[in-house]
């Protein structure tokens, strides 16, 4: 990244001779790549290449922030000019509130991040996996009448500095590759997807062939072609290692988060050390796990990622935090402050969240179970943070009966309760898999995982359209 | 603000300049689009009588696109630094080699723009650069004010916020076209927490290009009624039934439907509506419209983002099928008439066909009408998971539902947890009617309280 650390250091500077008890410059430079295939052709690739600082000025409890794409001195003073402005530093009103703890800030000052490097492959090897994907998926099964698929590998170098002297930088290279099949015969038309993503780079290509993610995406649309209409009721539902996360990213993590809580937001305000969740679960968010999605050394505010335990057997523990929280609520940041880039305030956003694997056998829980449904995919939900209310529509599931999975279903969507869903969990398994996304909030997207092992909830609405 | 920034902001000529300069660089037979962007906004949030955060922002961006021999590539960069876009071109122009060609990519020639005139000037006002920062600010407190103390089982405002900005975009290609769309926004918004023991939240806002008609009386009143009376709601029994759906809900289900009419999509395979033009899909009440030449229209517009002069379209007319919404590429693809659909989600995506002001049109009844004729029914306030219950290709419909019960003609109880299901066609089909409340939303949708006459809900 072009940018000169002295420039952004005489930026903060003037910031603070302005008045400004805390500033802070976040510096982000991202080049990405996305190559497409659909309809048997390399349909496009693109480049793209964002830059810019955000300047954060905080003046007690008001926050103002401003943002350049000019890397320039010029660039930077306007900025700062306007962060100020807008967190009212030197107006006639003071704002209240504490300013920003100096000690807050957990970094080796001065730590140096991985260097970037090169992050893309050379275009002709992506158009080589894409056609190998093509060729994979069409062959997995006559009824595949269409395949698409995306390669798209990034790479963001920041370099965070502030008043509390904070010096970090890193660099977050991500790869994801998303398969898109439609099957279709006589009974109709049916599409599916798969798209896992890690942050690395090429070494991505070690972690998942090609061939796997098209095959998954495949099957999955070819079974949908022969799922029946699902039922409707209150069933026990089986959630697949992996196919859950989310429902516990969105029915959980997101009341998990101090933004949340500190507004009375959530259904898990003042709850800590309460039974949250049966005895069985241990939800952890974790930045620092492997390669996920959802890793990085630094939070956007240049504190360490961390592992952190939000529920230890059922009983919450903590929350998740970035500085502004920590600040007002007087408790240690927790390396979960994000943003989408350098044109968003960071907020408290969730890394890798995941319940912890259990002793149960697979086979034990889908045999054990008289009558339910096995979730193995999930679409994307919704949640109300202030009710725990969530809906999630399933993407691949199958009707369990007397012990055995049936035949598959489709348009089955879950709904229900967070908190009593967390409680009505009645086995986990001993296995465990990640699920990579994208997740929205106040309209910022940052990438994360959600994981689990194989679990059941005893009971569940499930709303079908089954006559 | 000054009449210099005003002039500053307005002014869209250099923008034009420098699109055109890029855009003038092809070689032989070498096609270039070029498509610039900028703009402005503020954001201002207030928390128990204090500015919690407050941003300003400007953004300049600009995306290329290049098609040589039918084959197409693209960049983009956040940036109007010269040497960067020589950079973008360039890797626009190796993106394009490493593609496959495709007979159908090109970009519009003024020939295959057809007689439609354009719109003046639409969706700029100047109202947003005459209001004072401060005045924003005042107005931000006073709705956080007067939200606090409007009702006692108000229990809190999270956040009480004013918004504005302003936005320009210029395309011009290779071929001579070259297109300005202006547009500028405002709006207050409110989130209250109601309740006691059960906590509920919920959200109400102005939006206006004039700053000067933004209400903050509308943004209470809307978070209140519309809150307070799901308070108490339980899980239903299990029902067929008519469902009624609000205005923002209804915006949500056509604006499924909108991506249903994707001549991208036709051109594909990829649509369920692919061979029905001409056929009766929907209700012969029902008639479904885009029309960006609308000013009340939020992405109100004077061209499509591959320059063609917007239009109002008809889609469905009485329940009948009667086009798609395409881009160039579509409507050359299929051998369709244009019809000035391209839309850009910013400088990073390639144009796709979609709506800006997609609508139904009403049918003659209030929303009071529609009660009284019905008698009992779901009245539908919230759907959740629309995007993982709903898929467009294979019409499944299963979304969860939040709303109050419609009995004997009025409101009545508040219910939660259910989930409503159906099958998109048949939906269409069972759309009897529109009534006259015509809510101006942001984004690409218009609202109007809507009738399904039939649908499955699951509760207990």
């Amino acid at each position: 990244m072009n940018i000169d650390p002295d420039l952004i250091s005489e930026s903060l500077k003037s910031a603070q001779k302005k008045g400004a008890t805390f500033a802070e410059a976040f510096c982000e430079q991202t080049s990405s790549a996305g190559t497409s295939l659909d309809e048997k052709r390399i349909d496009s690739r693109t480049t793209g290449l964002s830059k810019g600082v955000g300047i954060r000025v905080v003046n007690n409890s008001r926050v103002g922030y401003a943002y350049t794409s000019t890397f320039t001195r010029e660039g930077l003073e306007v900025a700062v000019e306007a962060a100020c402005a807008s967190a009212g530093v030197g107006g006639s009103i003071s704002p209240s509130g504490k300013g920003i703890d100096a000690n807050l800030f957990k970094s080796d000052s001065q730590t140096k991040g991985l260097e970037s490097d090169e992050f893309r492959d050379p275009a002709g090897v992506t158009a080589e996996r894409l056609r190998e994907i093509d060729d994979v998926a069409r062959s997995y099964h006559a009824s595949i009448a269409q395949a698409s698929a995306t390669i798209a590998q990034s790479q963001r170098e920041v370099l965070i500095m502030n008043t509390a002297g904070v010096n970090v930088s890193d660099t977050q290279t991500r790869t994801r590759c998303v398969v898109q099949t439609i099957a279709k015969n006589s009974e109709g038309i049916q599409s599916a997807h798969e798209a896992p993503g890690r942050s690395i780079g090429s070494d991505y290509f070690d972690v998942f062939s090609v061939d796997e993610i098209a095959k998954i995406a495949a099957q999955r649309s070819v079974t949908l072609l022969d799922a029946k209409p699902a039922p409707s009721g209150n069933l026990s539902v089986i959630l697949k290692r992996g196919a859950g996360g989310v429902l516990f990213h969105e029915a959980c993590g997101h009341g998990l988060e101090a933004d949340h809580i500190d507004k009375a937001q959530s259904v898990f305000a003042g709850k800590v050390g309460k039974q949250v969740a049966s005895p069985l679960v241990t939800l952890v968010d974790d930045g620092t796990m492997g390669d996920e999605w959802g890793t990085y050394r630094f939070d956007d505010e240049g504190n360490q990622a961390q592992k952190n335990t939000l529920i230890e057997n059922g009983i919450l523990k903590d929350y998740m935090w970035d500085v502004i929280r920590s600040t007002k609520l007087g408790h240690n940041v927790s390396g979960n402050g994000r943003r989408e880039t350098y044109e968003f305030v960071p907020m408290v956003r969730m890394t890798n969240t995941y319940l912890e694997s259990g002793t149960s056998e697979v086979d034990d829980i889908i045999s054990s179970t008289e009558y339910g449904i096995y979730c193995v995919a999930l679409g994307g939900g919704q949640v109300d943070t202030v009710t725990g209310e969530y809906v999630f529509g399933v993407t691949e599931g199958y009707m369990v009966e007397n012990g055995k999975i049936t035949y598959p279903i489709r348009g089955a969507t879950l709904i229900g309760n967070g908190l009593q869903t967390m409680l009505d969990i009645d086995m986990v398994g001993n296995d465990f898999e990640t699920w990579t996304g994208t997740c929205g909030k106040n309209g910022q997207g940052v990438p994360v995982s959600a994981g689990q092992p194989t679990l059941r909830v005893s009971s569940m609405t499930v709303g079908g359209t089954a006559a | 603000m000054t009449s210099t920034i005003n002039e500053k902001v307005s002014g869209t000529k250099h923008l034009e300049e420098l699109a055109k300069k890029f855009a003038g660089k092809a070689n032989g037979s070498e096609e270039i689009e070029v498509y610039v962007s900028n703009g402005s906004d503020v954001e201002i949030s207030v928390y128990k009588g204090e500015v919690e955060n407050m941003t300003t922002a400007t953004t300049a961006a600009v995306g290329i696109r290049v098609i040589n021999d039918h084959r197409q590539g693209s960049a983009w960069a956040e940036s109007f630094d010269e040497d960067i876009l020589e950079m973008t071109l360039e890797n626009a122009r190796e993106n394009a080699s490493i593609s496959e060609p495709d007979e159908h990519s090109a970009l519009v020639k003024p020939s295959d723009i057809d007689d439609v005139v354009a719109v003046e000037k639409n969706g700029w006002n100047e109202s947003i650069f005459e209001m004072s920062i401060h005045d924003k600010i005042d107005l931000a407190m006073e709705l956080d004010k007067k939200t606090s103390s409007f009702d006692s089982r108000i229990k809190d405002v999270p956040s009480a916020d004013y918004e504005d900005g302003w936005g320009h975009s210029v395309v011009a290609n290779s071929h001579g076209i070259v297109v300005t769309n202006s547009n500028t926004s405002s709006s207050i918004s409110a989130t209250i927490m109601l309740g006691e023991d059960e906590q509920l939240e919920s959200h109400g806002f102005s939006f206006s290009r004039d700053v000067k008609e933004l209400s903050i009386d509308e943004v209470i009143e809307m978070a209140f009624t519309r809150g307070i009376r799901l308070l108490g709601g339980t899980q239903p029994i299990s029902a067929e039934l008519p469902v009624i759906l609000d205005p923002m809900v209804s915006t949500q289900f056509f604006g499924i439907i909108s991506s249903m009419l994707s001549g991208g999509a036709v051109a594909k395979g990829r649509a369920l509506l692919a061979d029905r033009l001409e056929d009766s899909i929907g209700h012969s009440n029902l008639t479904l419209v885009d029309d960006p030449t609308n000013e009340n229209a939020f992405t109100a517009a004077t061209h499509d983002a591959e320059g063609m002069p917007v239009r109002k379209n008809v889609f469905i007319e009485n329940g009948q099928l009667k086009q798609f919404a395409h881009t160039m590429y579509s409507s050359r693809r299929l051998s369709m008439k244009p019809n000035a659909c391209a839309k850009r989600s910013g400088v990073a995506s390639r144009p796709g066909a979609g709506m800006r002001a997609f609508r139904a049109m009403p049918t003659g009844e209030s929303v009071e009408d529609i009660f009284e004729r019905v008698g009992e029914a779901l009245y539908i306030q919230h759907f959740l998971g629309v995007h993982s219950g709903v898929n467009a290709l294979s019409g499944d419909f299963s979304v969860g539902a939040q709303g109050v019960w419609i009995r004997n003609g009025k409101m009545a109880e508040s219910f939660k947890e259910a989930t409503i299901a159906s099958d998109l066609l048949t939906m269409l089909s069972n759309t009897s009617a529109v009534a006259d409340d015509t809510w101006w939303l942001p984004g690409s949708g218009v609202g109007n309280t809507v009738l399904i006459d039939h649908m499955v809900m699951t509760g207990k």
